[in-house]
């Protein structure tokens, strides 16, 4: 039913934009070293991994009056870790999205709605479902080469597995700085409240429900899903918990021309689920954008 | 003799109304030539003749062309939408305050520009798109090319010569004399700021988990 409401919202949203311009095309790769990507809490057994993001969408846009602008995008994904194949998966999605401008100019703040409804198929098909996302945000330009924002997004997986059924929120804060002609820094602070995919070896996640790290965490683990299945390793087992996490990123692009740019990313966060454990992740990256 | 005396006669008319000549060159103190820079030719007295031409700032890629149009006050302009997406073109500048929202491809508008000064264009859907239209009160002006040079041509007479670019630090103005028969050469080097424009270039999505 939640999947039948998501997609007739979906038509709605996107139906009258099927009348507008000719769509306009991007697509981006992305290669990333990832540390931690298993997203484990024993050092020891952390997993890194390099990882290849591929994106294409054809977007469509229609201003609706002279304070609001419509529009509706088809995207596709790909995701391949070259050391765990496992985790490698591809998206369909439609996205549309709402803007409000107040004012004219560069200057004028604005405020965006978005929302998406996205097809995920997984190498491990229990990770495969559906993921509906909304999003709000509000941003300005301070000067001419100044932008802030504040994001707040919701996201929902409707996967195969109820281990991988997530359901997060996350606010945000980010600065954006156009340092010299062609040259753009942007950096940004995250929080995110709900759940989160985490890993372990077998061995150590027995030891959790064995209570060897403690009765809460012996509690909460046998309570909360789990299933083994081999993600990054033999006997490895993914399990879901309600985490909070902290981000941080920084990004510096540099624009070859009013359609290429390369942009260098560096991004942290911490996660610390209910009963205490952390799981820290970094990601380097390096992404080539394009726009036909 | 007749014949001889009736050719003198329309020489020496021709000659009278042959406009003096000003060249122009500029450069940046790196010697490189300044496009898109508006030379014109204000007179210190008398009146101008009424503006003849219509000019015409066309969308098209998302972009304005020409970025810098110089038109005589009491001059029209004309907005083609050449794109395949629509377009919100604005001034918000004080000599010419106007918007063409919901502007579809296709379109086409015209502007009439009757106080001189600067206007400055944008477009409310896409931040990057920026030009300027340089209303000047006289018909006698023009716009250098990718070599930084300019041609005008006007009456002899005394005139306050402006130079007006997008970039231009500060204001630049010479009063000249022109002569006929005398072509007047000038080179004058501009200090420029820093080219700050909205970013057009395409942002991957930033990180999330």
């Amino acid at each position: 039913m939640k999947r039948a409401c998501a997609a007739a919202a979906a038509f709605l949203l996107l139906a009258p934009l099927t009348r507008a311009a000719t769509p306009a095309f991007r697509a981006g790769a992305t290669l990333s070293w990832a540390g931690n990507i298993s997203r484990t809490s024993d050092p020891a057994a952390e997993r890194d991994a390099t990882t290849l993001d591929v994106t294409a969408a054809a977007t469509i846009n229609r201003q609706i009056t002279r304070d609001w602008f419509a529009w509706a995008a088809a995207e596709a994904a790909s995701f391949t870790d070259l050391d765990f194949e496992r985790t490698n998966h591809a998206q369909l999605g439609l996205r549309g999205g709402l803007r409000r401008k107040f004012g004219l100019g560069p200057q004028a703040p604005m405020l965006d709605f978005s929302a998406g409804l996205t097809r995920r198929l997984a190498r491990y098909g229990g990770s495969g479902g559906w993921v509906a996302d909304a999003g709000v945000r509000l941003s300005k330009r301070f000067g001419e080469t100044v932008r802030l924002g504040l994001t707040g997004e919701w996201q929902q997986v409707y996967a195969r597995h109820s281990t991988f059924d997530t359901r997060h929120t996350q606010a945000g804060l980010d600065a954006a700085w156009d340092i010299a002609d062609g040259w753009h820094l942007a950096a940004g602070l995250g929080r995110l409240w709900g759940d989160v995919v985490a890993n372990a070896t077998g061995p150590t996640y027995a030891q959790a429900l064995a209570g060897a790290f403690g009765p809460s965490v012996q509690a909460y683990y046998s309570a909360i899903s789990f299933e083994t299945n081999q993600l990054y390793g033999p006997n490895w087992v993914s399990y879901r918990v309600h985490a909070r996490g902290d981000s941080a990123w920084l990004s510096l692009s540099y624009a070859f021309n009013d359609s290429t740019s390369l942009t260098a990313r560096a991004w942290s966060i911490e996660v610390v689920n209910r009963v205490g454990i952390r799981y820290d992740t970094e990601i380097w990256s390096l992404t080539l954008a394009h726009r036909f | 003799m007749i014949r001889y005396a009736v050719l003198l006669a329309l020489v020496a008319a021709v000659r009278a109304a042959d406009p003096a000549l000003v060249q122009i060159a500029l450069k940046t103190a790196k010697g490189e030539p300044v496009a898109d820079a508006v030379v014109s030719l204000l007179p210190a007295a008398g009146a101008v003749p009424p503006p003849a031409v219509e000019a015409e700032v066309m969308q098209k890629d998302e972009q304005f062309s020409p970025y810098v149009t110089a038109v005589q006050a009491g001059g029209r302009v004309v907005f083609p939408n050449r794109d395949t997406v629509q377009h919100h073109v604005y001034s918000l500048s004080k000599a010419k305050k106007f918007e063409l929202p919901l502007y579809a491809p296709g379109s086409t508008e015209a502007i009439t520009f009757d106080q001189p000064g600067l206007v400055t264009l944008g477009c409310n859907i896409h931040d990057w798109m920026i030009a300027y239209i340089v209303v000047v009160p006289t018909p006698w002006f023009a716009k250098t090319g990718s070599d930084g040079r300019a041609e005008l041509r006007a009456p002899a007479g005394a005139y306050r010569l402006e130079v007006w670019h997008p970039r231009l630090a500060a204001p630049l103005a010479l009063n000249v004399v022109l002569a006929e028969g005398k072509p007047m050469s000038l080179e004058q080097t501009l200090t420029l700021k820093p080219d700050r424009r909205a970013r057009r270039a395409p942002d991957p999505k930033g990180p999330g988990y």
